[in-house]
C-alpha cells in the first residue's frame, strides 16, 4: 500500500513539475553581458525588426550581430553614474575588436522535429508580443510561453476558426513537421 | 562464479528500480543550455535558414558538368546542375550528386603530414611541409632531368596549366609531367589521329541520332560524357514515333546501358570488331545498294569484300543476318550514331574498333550530324598509357627522386600486374595532394591535402567553347591548401629565378586566365570585372556549338585500309570463359569509399557494398554455383575471391566483374591496345570455380521476374497505348483536393536507371546509410529505387523493365487507415503525410503498403563528423524507432508555396522540383499539380502511354508511369 501511495505521490509530483514546466521558465538564464530589453525595446521605442533584423525574411529572427550593437554604441557617452554599463559596453567592443562574438545563451527553443518561421508568423501579423510576451518591459528575457505543440494549436485553431477553407491547413502536421 | 551473497537481480526488482528511475528521469526536463553566437559584422547574402547558391564545377569525373551548390549558413548541403552548363544541363549524376561526401568525409587530411621513419604518418606545419619540399626539389634537380616527375588526373584549366609552368621553371620537361585517366579512351583519340589526323575524342549529339549502336560503350554510366549522353538519348526518345532512336548494345554482357536498348546482339567478348567489320562491309557492298554512301567508303569495298562473312560471323558470335539487319536498319535510319569501344570492349584491337566505327559514321554521313571532331580543347589530355608505363618504369628503377601525385592514384586504380606500388616504394620521395587516404597516399611519405573543388578556385574546359568556373563555396573544413597555391609558394622558395612567378596567390593565377576567357568572350577590352563577374555568377563562359558539317575533317587518303582486316585470334589460354570487367554507374573507374554510392545498390545486381562475379544461369548451373556462393575467379594474372551473381544477361562463355575496387584489377593481365598502346580491359581468360557458400548477400531484389503480374507494361510504337483496369465503381468517398493534388509523371521511355535520382534523395532528405550488415537484412532505408525485373519467368525471354519505385501519394492510400497513431494521414494537397514525431514504430503501414515504399529505422542513423554537416536543416533527422518514406520533397513545396505567396501569385507550373526530378540527367521525372489540367504533369498522365502501379488495386497513386516503348524489330 504505502509502495503505491509513495509512487502515486511521484507521479503526482512529475506531473505537477511538467505543468510548471509548461507554462515557461519563470527564471531568465544569466547572459554574459546583462542585456536590458527594456532600455531598448521600452525606454527608447527600438522597433524588434531594428535589430532581430531576419524576423521578416527568414525562418529565424537572428540575433543582432556585433557590428549592429557597435553601430550604435561606439558613440554612447561614459555613463559617469553607471559604470558598470560602460564596463560592459567597452567589453562589447573589445570582444569585436578581438574578433570573437558573444555568446549567448538561447531563452527560446523549439525541438529539431518543428520547421518554424518567423517570417510567415510576422508577415501574417502576429505581434512579437503574442509568443515572446512583454519583451520591452523585461530586464532580462525569459520565456514566457510554453512553445508546446498545444500551445501553438492554440492559436492556429483559433485563427483557422475565422477562415476554415482558406486556412484549413494551419493545423495540417506537415505546417510545421517535415 | 557469481558470490550466492549478491542476490540476483529479479524481473521485479529491476522493474521497481527501472520506474523509479524513469520518474526521476522525468522530473528533470533540464534541457542542456545552448548558445546563440550572432555575427560579428552580418554578410549581405546570407540569411540565415534560407539557402544561397554558388555556381562551380563538379570535379568528380573528367566530365566537367557545372553544378549550383546550395549552401545554409555557410557550408554546402546540396549539390545540383548548373541548368546554364551545355555540358550538364542541369542534371547531375549519382557520382556527382555524391561529391558532397568526398568534401564532408571523415578520413579527409586535416593538415600536411609527414611520414615518420616508424612508418606512420603524422602533422607537420605547412611551411615546414614546404621547405623540406623545396630542399628535396632542389636536391632532386641536381640529379638531372627525369628526376622530378609530376603525375596527375587530368586538369584542363588553369590547376594543370600552373603545374606545367612550375615544372618548366624548375627545369623539367614536358615529359616529366604524366597525365592519368584509368579509363581514359585513348583508342578513339588514336583512331581519329590515324583516320583524320585529329589526335581528338569525338563529340556526339545522340538527339539526333534515330539510330544508336553501342559496342560495349557504357554511354549512360561512364563513357566519355554520360549525363549530357543521357539527355541527349532522352531527347530522341521522346519521339515515339518512327523517329524514335533505337539503341542497339552490342557485347557480351547486357550492361545498365544496354537496359535502354531495343535490341541486344549478343556478340562474345571481343565479337565487338567483327560485328563492326561486318557491318562496315555490308554497307560499302554495291549488292546491297546503300543510298548516299560517302565516296572514300565505297572505295573500300574491294578490301572489305575479301573478309569472310561466316568467319566475321564466327568471331562475332553471332548469325551473319543479325550484322545484315543491323546494316539494312542503319542504311535506312539515319542519321545513326556508333559508339565505342567502351571499357567492357576495350581490348587489344580497341582502336581497330574505334576506327571501323568512324569508318562506318563515315560512310553513312554521320560526320558533322551526331559526331564530331574539333571541339576537343586538347587541354590536357590523359598521356598516352606509354608514359604512364615508362613512369612506373623509371620510378621502380630508381630514376625518380621526387614524384608528385596529383589526384591520381596509380596503386589502387591500375592493374595489379602494373606493380604501380611497388614503384612507388622505390622513389625516395613521394608527395601526394590527395584529400583522403587511397593506396598511393598509403605509400606517400609527404601528403599536403589540397582543398575540395567546392573550396577552391578554378575553371575547367571539358570542351571547346565551355569554360566552367569553379569558385569556393564554403570556407575550407580542414588545414587543407589548394595545390596550386602550394605550387606557387613552393617556387617561391626555391633559389631559381624562373620561379618567381608574378601572382601573389592562386586565385590571381585564376583570375589572370579568367581574364583572358572575358577578353575570348567578347572580342575586346569592355569593363572585365563585370563581365567576370557574370561569368562567376552564372558559373562560365560558353560559347559552345556544334561545328557544321563543312568543318568535318576528311579521311587521310590510304588511312583506312590498315584497319580492315580481321586481326588473327587471340589464343584460347588461360581460361574458358572471356572476362568482362565493366565501370559502374556509382562506383565509375575506381571504389569511392563515399557511403551514399556504396550503399545504393547497383541497377543490375541490386547488390551493394561488395563487388561481385556475374555469371550466366547455364555456366552457373554447370559450374554449381548459385547467386550468393564463394566463387574464385583466375586469370594469368591473378586469382581473386568473388560472391557470385547469377545473371541472365551474360553470354554464357563469360565472367563479369565490376571495376571500382581491387578484385578487377587484380585479375587484369598487362595487355594493351596494339595501335594505341593504351590498357587492353577485355583479353584475359578466367577459370571460375566454386569455393563455398557464402554467408547473407547485401542484395536488395526479391525476385526479378514479374511472374505474369504485368508490373511494368511496355508498349509498341505502333500502338503505344496501355490497356488500364476499369476502376469507376467507386464503393469509398475519396478524399477531396481542394487546392493541389501533386502528382508526379515518370516516362520510363526515358528513364536509363542511373540511380542519380536515388543519391540525390539520400541528400535531400538525410536519408540514412545503414551499412553491409543492414543490407544483408534487407534493411536499406532509400525513398527511392530502382525496381529491375528481367522478364516474366526464370529462363524465359530477358526483357528488362526499369520502374523507378517511390512513394506513390495513393488517392486510397492503404498505409493511412492502419495507423493506430495517425502518424500517417492524408494531407489535403494529396499526400502521404508521415509525422515521425507522432509515429510509435508499429511498422503496420508498411506492411499495408503494396508497394513497399516505407522504410523502418530499426537503429539510430550514424553520420559521422563531419557527414553530418551535410545534413538538410530544411528536413527532419529521424529516430530509431520511425518509420519514413518519400514526401515528395513538401520542404520543397513548403518552399515555393511560400515564395508564391510572398509575391502574392499562385505557384507556377514547373516551379517545384523534387530532388529526384532535379537531377535526373534524361528528364524523366515531371512533377507538378494534378488539378490543374494544364500543368506538364496533368498533361503527360493523360498520355496513352500511360500506366499506374498495381492500378488494379485501386490505390489510385499521384504517380502516373509512361510505358516504354518496345521495338524489338525494326520498323
Amino acid at each position: 500500500m504505502r509502495v503505491l501511495v509513495t509512487a502515486a505521490l511521484a507521479l503526482l509530483g512529475a506531473g505537477a513539475l511538467a505543468f510548471l514546466g509548461s507554462r515557461g521558465s519563470p527564471q531568465p538564464p544569466a547572459q554574459p553581458i546583462p542585456f536590458n530589453h527594456r532600455i531598448h525595446a521600452g525606454d527608447n521605442h527600438i522597433g524588434c525588426t531594428a535589430c532581430h533584423v531576419y524576423a521578416e525574411r527568414g525562418p529565424v529572427a537572428g540575433i543582432p550581430s556585433m557590428g549592429r550593437c557597435q553601430g550604435c554604441h561606439k558613440f554612447v557617452k561614459e555613463d559617469k553614474e553607471n559604470p558598470a554599463v560602460t564596463a560592459e559596453l567597452k567589453l562589447l567592443l573589445q570582444r569585436l575588436e578581438e574578433g570573437k562574438a558573444i555568446e549567448w545563451v538561447r531563452v527560446h527553443r523549439l525541438p529539431d522535429h518543428v520547421f518554424f518561421t518567423h517570417q510567415r508568423h510576422v508577415l501574417a501579423g502576429v505581434r512579437c508580443q503574442d509568443c515572446h510576451g512583454e519583451v520591452e518591459r523585461m530586464e532580462a528575457v525569459r520565456q514566457v510561453s510554453s512553445l508546446t505543440m498545444g500551445w501553438c494549436l492554440d492559436c492556429h485553431r483559433r485563427k483557422q476558426a475565422e477562415k476554415p477553407a482558406a486556412r484549413a491547413r494551419l493545423t495540417d502536421c506537415w505546417t510545421c513537421h517535415k | 562464479m557469481t558470490d550466492p551473497a549478491q542476490k540476483p537481480l529479479g524481473r521485479r526488482a529491476f522493474l521497481k528500480i527501472a520506474g523509479a528511475v524513469g520518474v526521476a528521469a522525468g522530473c528533470s526536463p533540464k534541457a542542456a543550455t545552448q548558445k546563440v553566437i550572432p555575427f560579428l559584422v552580418p554578410p549581405d547574402d546570407i540569411v540565415p535558414g534560407t539557402p544561397l547558391y554558388y555556381r562551380t564545377v563538379c570535379r568528380e569525373c573528367p566530365a566537367g558538368c557545372g553544378v549550383t551548390a546550395r549552401t545554409r549558413e555557410g557550408r554546402v548541403v546540396k549539390l545540383e546542375g548548373n541548368p546554364e552548363d551545355p555540358i550538364g544541363g542541369g542534371a547531375l549524376c549519382a557520382r556527382g550528386q555524391a561529391g558532397l561526401q568526398a568534401l564532408y568525409a571523415p578520413d579527409r587530411f586535416q593538415g600536411p603530414l609527414r611520414r615518420g621513419p616508424e612508418g606512420r604518418l603524422s602533422a607537420l606545419g605547412w611551411d615546414e611541409a614546404e621547405d623540406l619540399l623545396a630542399k628535396a626539389l632542389m636536391a632532386a634537380r641536381e640529379k638531372g632531368p627525369g628526376s622530378i616527375r609530376v603525375l596527375t588526373r587530368p586538369e584542363p584549366g588553369s590547376a594543370g596549366a600552373f603545374q606545367r609552368a612550375f615544372l618548366r621553371a624548375l627545369g623539367g620537361r614536358a615529359e616529366d609531367r604524366v597525365v592519368l585517366d584509368p579509363l581514359d579512351a585513348a583508342p578513339l583519340r588514336a583512331a581519329g589521329e590515324a583516320l583524320f589526323d585529329q589526335p581528338e575524342i569525338p563529340v556526339h549529339e545522340l538527339s539526333r541520332a534515330r539510330s544508336i549502336v553501342a559496342f560495349g560503350a557504357e554511354f549512360l554510366e561512364a563513357w566519355l560524357s554520360p549525363v549530357e549522353h543521357a539527355r541527349q538519348l532522352a531527347e530522341g526518345r521522346g519521339r515515339v514515333g518512327p523517329d524514335r532512336t533505337r539503341l542497339t548494345w552490342v557485347g557480351p554482357r547486357l550492361s545498365l546501358t544496354g537496359y535502354s536498348a531495343d535490341v541486344w546482339l549478343r556478340a562474345r567478348a571481343g565479337g565487338e570488331l567483327a560485328v563492326a567489320l561486318g557491318l562496315l562491309r555490308w554497307l560499302v557492298d554495291p549488292r546491297n545498294a546503300v543510298q548516299d554512301l560517302a565516296p572514300e567508303a565505297r572505295a573500300l569495298n574491294s578490301r572489305l569484300a575479301a573478309l569472310d562473312p561466316s568467319e566475321l560471323s564466327r568471331r562475332a558470335g553471332l548469325p551473319w543476318e543479325r550484322i545484315e539487319r543491323l546494316g539494312r536498319e542503319l542504311s535506312l535510319r539515319r542519321p545513326s550514331a556508333l559508339l565505342g569501344p567502351g571499357v567492357s570492349s576495350q581490348g587489344p584491337d580497341a582502336t581497330q574498333l574505334a576506327a571501323v566505327l568512324r569508318l562506318v559514321d563515315l560512310a553513312l554521313g554521320n560526320l558533322g550530324q551526331t559526331v564530331f571532331y574539333g571541339l576537343d580543347p586538347m587541354e590536357d589530355p590523359p598521356s598516352p598509357f606509354g608514359q604512364v608505363e615508362s613512369l612506373l618504369a623509371d620510378m621502380a628503377a630508381g630514376r625518380v627522386e621526387v614524384l608528385l601525385v596529383h589526384h591520381a592514384d596509380p596503386a589502387g586504380s591500375l592493374p595489379a600486374a602494373l606493380r604501380a606500388g611497388e614503384a612507388l616504394g622505390r622513389v625516395p620521395l613521394v608527395v601526394s595532394f590527395g584529400s583522403r587516404p587511397d593506396e598511393t597516399t598509403r605509400r606517400a611519405h609527404l601528403v599536403l591535402p589540397d582543398h575540395h573543388a567546392l573550396e577552391s578556385w578554378g575553371d575547367v574546359s571539358p570542351r571547346l567553347g565551355v569554360v566552367n568556373l569553379c569558385q569556393p563555396a564554403m570556407t575550407p573544413l580542414a588545414d587543407t591548401r589548394a595545390a596550386g597555391q602550394v605550387l606557387l609558394e613552393l617556387a617561391g622558395k626555391l633559389p631559381l629565378p624562373a620561379a618567381h612567378f608574378p601572382w601573389p596567390d592562386f586565385y590571381e593565377y585564376t583570375q589572370t586566365r579568367a581574364e583572358t576567357y572575358a577578353m575570348v568572350a567578347l572580342g575586346k577590352f569592355p569593363d572585365l570585372m563585370a563581365v567576370q563577374r557574370e561569368a562567376l555568377q552564372r558559373g562560365g563562359y560558353w560559347s559552345y556549338r556544334l561545328p557544321p558539317r563543312s568543318e568535318m575533317p576528311a579521311l587521310v587518303r590510304g588511312a583506312a585500309e590498315g584497319f580492315l582486316s580481321v586481326p588473327p585470334p587471340a589464343p584460347a589460354e588461360g581460361g574458358d570463359l572471356d572476362l568482362v570487367v565493366f565501370p559502374g554507374v556509382l562506383r565509375g573507374g575506381g571504389g569511392s569509399g563515399l557511403p551514399w554510392l556504396e550503399e545504393v545498390p547497383d541497377a543490375v545486381s541490386s547488390l551493394s557494398w561488395i563487388p561481385w562475379a556475374e555469371l550466366s544461369p547455364a555456366t552457373a548451373r554447370r559450374l554449381g554455383v548459385a547467386t550468393g556462393d564463394r566463387v574464385s575467379v583466375a586469370t594469368s594474372a591473378g586469382r581473386v575471391e568473388l560472391r557470385a551473381y547469377v545473371y541472365p544477361g551474360l553470354r554464357d562463355d563469360a565472367v563479369a566483374v565490376p571495376l571500382g575496387g581491387p578484385e578487377a584489377l587484380a585479375a587484369l593481365p598487362l595487355v594493351r591496345d596494339a595501335h594505341s598502346g593504351s590498357l587492353a580491359f577485355r583479353s584475359a581468360r578466367a577459370v571460375v570455380a566454386r569455393i563455398g557458400r557464402g554467408g547473407s548477400l547485401p542484395i536488395l531484389e526479391g525476385s526479378p521476374y514479374q511472374h505474369g503480374r504485368e508490373i511494368v507494361p511496355t508498349v509498341s510504337a505502333a500502338a503505344p497505348s496501355v490497356r488500364r483496369p476499369d476502376l469507376s465503381h467507386r464503393m469509398y468517398r475519396e478524399p477531396a483536393h481542394p487546392e493541389h493534388r501533386w502528382g508526379m509523371a515518370i516516362d520510363l521511355d526515358r528513364c536509363t536507371g542511373c540511380q542519380a535520382c536515388v543519391v540525390a534523395c539520400f541528400a535531400e532528405n538525410n536519408v540514412p546509410v545503414m551499412g553491409p550488415e543492414a543490407a544483408s537484412q534487407g534493411r536499406y532505408m532509400g525513398w527511392i529505387r530502382i525496381e529491375r525485373f528481367l522478364g516474366d519467368e526464370p529462363g524465359g525471354e530477358l526483357e528488362v523493365n526499369l520502374l523507378p519505385m517511390l512513394c506513390q501519394q495513393c488517392t486510397n492510400a492503404p498505409c493511412e487507415p492502419v495507423c493506430p497513431v495517425y502518424a500517417t494521414y492524408h494531407t489535403a494537397e494529396g499526400l502521404n503525410a508521415q509525422v515521425y514525431n507522432r509515429c510509435v514504430g508499429t511498422r503496420y503501414c508498411s506492411n499495408n503498403c503494396p508497394y513497399k515504399v516505407r522504410t523502418f529505422n530499426w537503429r539510430d542513423a550514424q553520420f559521422p563528423r563531419p557527414l553530418n554537416m551535410q545534413l538538410n536543416p530544411d528536413v527532419t533527422v529521424r529516430s530509431k524507432g520511425v518509420m519514413e518514406k518519400c514526401t515528395f520533397c513538401v520542404q520543397r513545396i513548403r518552399y515555393a508555396e511560400n515564395q508564391a505567396r510572398d509575391e502574392a501569385r499562385p505557384v507556377r507550373d514547373g516551379e517545384i522540383v523534387p530532388a529526384c526530378a532535379q537531377t535526373c540527367p534524361a528528364r524523366a521525372i515531371a512533377f507538378g499539380d494534378l488539378a490543374d489540367p494544364d500543368s506538364r504533369v496533368s498533361r503527360l498522365s493523360r498520355e496513352r502511354r500511360g500506366f499506374m502501379a498495381l492500378e488494379d488495386l485501386n490505390t489510385r497513386p499521384a504517380i502516373t508511369y509512361l510505358a516504354r516503348v518496345r521495338e524489338k524489330e525494326e520498323p
